[in-house]
């Protein structure tokens, strides 16, 4: 092939390959923004050398040896992994934020305040026991404590239907994101095996996907050897070529739980649906047991003091309940109380003026009735909030770190994958010189080929 | 290592959503004056603060309680010393129809005697806030009753007696009354003023034994009144005690709940100088490219 045509081919492959460095140059450049899209990258090299007739090697121009997907796959595991923690720590955190805002403490219409209003409404009927203001603001009292008791305990059963609702939403949404993986993973099979090259915008896609599943959930995600994306959450295999497995979620007994096609369990951890998973099934029914053990005892201990008084009446009134109901969301003031504020009882005698009654029900204050006696009903509530607390901000906490760690392994994968403006310029600049300086080999060929022409 | 251009905007995106995020709650702590305004801001402050302010609430109640306490004993004592004027008033009666001696003398004075008994069962009787002062716990009902025909003083038959107690601090609980038998041994002064009475109106005058009775009820009661006395100084020495302590608890419940104004304008200051200057090296540096060089 050496001679002159041999330097006119040489020519035109230079015009070929700059033509396709450009066509990626522009891909990429157009694709900047867009989600999830990695840069590629145009491996020109140079063609087979021929002998001349001298027996020297000479080159025989150039060509495309291939468009590399730049990509670090390791860098991809670490952040799915980030992604999944920061799914979890974001829920938790919104989550429980509504929860300690449903407590409205520290505020005047906190169940502190109200549990102190209710206990000092009673020393107000200690020292005017026979007179029916301070009776009326004992009933005051107690009732919004009680509608306070049952407002908190509503919020945390609202608050779980929230998430089971979320969490079914979720379930379909990993659905439809191990469809599309399936899908992908056979696409990019029939690209590999037909055309031999990387189907390098599918498998964007195909990541993207993956990126936004690690969110939901903690995944497994493997390549094979034909390059198929073998994707399995808790154990359980949701994506492969060309196929996937569809999951449910189910409430029983309370217990919200995912399964697979087969019924099985699926053991969801990390990610946004692990997290609400964790608070549906331990975190708030952990706190809504709290609350109901407060609200037991201090209904037993109440109506315990309160029956053995006396109200105000001929004979007086005794032997009556103050509460009624059991629980935080079952706790109400006995009718005979709501109905009759006589039937308070403030006198442990029967003499209107006697107090100890409302002495000793002002008493229940200070008794040590939680935690196995060690803690006042304020103390425990007290370290009831401080639990709450602590677990927002711990959440918060968390959630800002792996924001870190997540910022920098998007930084490291922008690093790699992200386009440069600059460099596709820069590149553009390039090509375009090197496919102007090849047009001028062809030029110049002609020029030779038109001398010999002319010799003839 | 490679900079792209995402990576330029997201990470100054990123820094100035955090210096927004911090600012936000800067001027929340500045402009509600509170520093914790959930338990998250801080769990351990915020359980101080619940149980302060369960304290601050009790403390006011004490307060009020002693002020309760306060305006019954002051009553009673009140009560109390004009039952005694009331006696040395017939300790003066009676020392006149002893020294006198006709009959009509003795009758005028029987009446005047007369007028006082009335006088002496009606402060016995004293109500105060709607209760009977002396009733004991029996506070709806008075405790003394004189017979129409005013032959007769006799006790409420539900009783006169018991004590009521307030609290008046953690765990201090005080006497706030004197019950009818404490305070007048029953109604054995109504029944010896009626005897007197009734013997002057026979023309008979006292004896030196029943003006001894009438001195000694008129020690008696006397001393009660600084009986009650005393119980209204201990009362406001409690209530000293629970104003100095409101005091402490305010000052606690301030140190854990209150915004330090000075720090935190200077931390907003600094988070504003942070932004301001995010804010114009992102002008300065978004906007480059090679394109702003190429012809």
């Amino acid at each position: 092939m050496p001679g002159l045509f041999g330097l006119l081919e040489i020519g035109r492959r230079g015009i070929a390959a700059q033509t396709t460095a450009m066509n990626v140059t522009s891909h990429n450049i157009a694709n900047a923004n867009a989600a999830g899209y990695t840069r590629q990258r145009v491996d020109l090299g140079a063609t087979l050398p021929l002998k001349n007739a001298q027996g020297f090697l000479l080159g025989t121009g150039v060509t495309v040896d291939a468009i590399e997907r730049l990509r670090d796959r390791f860098v991809d595991t670490q952040f799915r992994q980030a992604n999944s923690s920061l799914g979890s720590a974001s829920m938790r955190h919104t989550i429980l934020s509504q929860i300690e805002a449903g407590l409205g403490e520290p505020s005047e219409n906190g169940l502190q305040a109200l549990l102190s209003g209710f206990f000092n409404s009673f020393q107000e009927l200690a020292s005017h026991p026979e007179e029916s203001a301070p009776r009326q603001a004992v009933l005051q009292q107690a009732t919004r404590l009680v509608s306070t008791f049952n407002r908190i305990s509503a919020s945390f059963t609202t608050q779980r239907n929230t998430i089971a609702d979320d969490a079914s939403n979720k379930v379909l949404r990993i659905n439809e994101l191990t469809r599309q993986i399936g899908e992908l993973n056979r696409q990019i099979a029939v690209a590999r095996t037909s055309g031999g090259n990387v189907p390098s915008d599918l498998m964007d896609q195909r990541d993207l996907a993956l990126d936004q599943l690690s969110q939901i959930t903690s995944i497994t995600a493997s390549l094979d050897s034909q390059g198929v994306m073998i994707v399995s959450i808790g154990g359980v295999m949701v994506a492969g070529n060309g196929t996937s497995v569809a999951l449910q979620s189910s409430i029983a007994n309370g217990v919200l739980k995912v399964t697979g096609p087969g019924g099985q369990d699926v053991n969801i951890s990390g990610g946004e649906l692990g997290s609400a998973m964790e608070l549906y099934n331990t975190t708030i029914p952990a706190y809504m047991t709290q609350l109901d053990d407060m609200a037991n005892a201090l209904i037993a201990r109440v109506n315990a003091v309160h029956a053995a008084g006396y109200g105000l009446g001929n004979p007086p009134p005794t032997g009556i309940n103050f509460f009624t109901g059991s629980g935080a969301a079952g706790i109400a003031i006995n009718t005979q109380i709501s109905s009759n504020i006589n039937n308070i009882a403030a006198s442990s005698t029967g003499a209107p003026g006697d107090n100890r009654t409302a002495l000793a029900l002002f008493g229940i204050s200070t008794e040590q009735l939680m935690s196995n006696n060690t803690q006042t009903l304020a103390q425990y509530y007290g370290n009831f909030v401080s639990t709450i607390g602590s677990a927002v901000s711990s959440a918060e906490g968390t959630g800002r770190g792996t924001e870190l760690v997540l910022a920098q392994l998007t930084m490291q994968r922008e690093s790699v994958s992200g386009v440069s403006l600059d460099e596709e310029m820069t590149n553009m600049i390039k090509f375009q010189r090197s496919f102007e300086a090849a047009a001028r080999v062809v030029q110049t060929t002609d020029e030779l080929i038109q001398t010999i022409l002319n010799m003839v | 290592m490679r900079v792209t251009d995402n990576m330029f905007t997201s990470s100054f995106l990123r820094n100035v959503n955090n210096a927004r995020a911090r600012m936000s709650r800067l001027q929340d702590q500045i402009s509600t004056g509170r520093r914790v305004l959930q338990p998250s801001d801080d769990a351990e402050a915020a359980e101080r603060i619940l149980r302060l302010k369960n304290s601050i609430a009790r403390n006011d109640q004490f307060q009020k309680n002693v002020a309760d306490g306060q305006a019954m004993l002051q009553a009673t004592e009140q009560a109390l010393s004009r039952f005694t004027d009331l006696l040395i008033d017939a300790k003066d009666i009676v020392t006149r129809a002893r020294s006198g001696g006709r009959t009509s003398e003795l009758r005028t004075l029987a009446d005047e005697l007369d007028r006082l008994l009335t006088d002496a069962v009606q402060t016995a009787n004293t109500r105060f806030n709607g209760k009977y002062l002396f009733g004991g716990t029996q506070t709806t009902d008075p405790p003394f009753i004189l017979a129409p025909d005013r032959s007769s003083v006799t006790v409420n038959p539900n009783g006169i007696t018991g004590t009521i107690e307030i609290p008046v601090n953690e765990g201090a609980l005080q006497v706030i009354n004197i019950d009818g038998q404490q305070a007048f041994q029953g109604a054995a002064i109504f029944q010896e003023l009626i005897a007197i009475r009734d013997a002057m109106r026979g023309g008979t005058p006292p004896t030196a034994a029943q003006l001894d009775a009438i001195d000694g009820f008129m020690k008696y009661v006397s001393a009660q009144t600084g009986t009650a006395g005393h119980m209204l100084t201990s009362l406001d020495m409690q209530n000293e005690v629970l104003q100095k302590q409101a005091d402490q608890l305010a000052a606690l419940l301030s140190a854990d709940e209150d915004t330090d104004f000075a720090e935190a304008s200077l931390l907003l200051k600094k988070e504003e100088l942070m932004l301001d200057a995010a804010l114009s090296a992102a002008a300065r540096l978004l906007p480059r490219s090679l394109m702003d060089f190429l012809q």
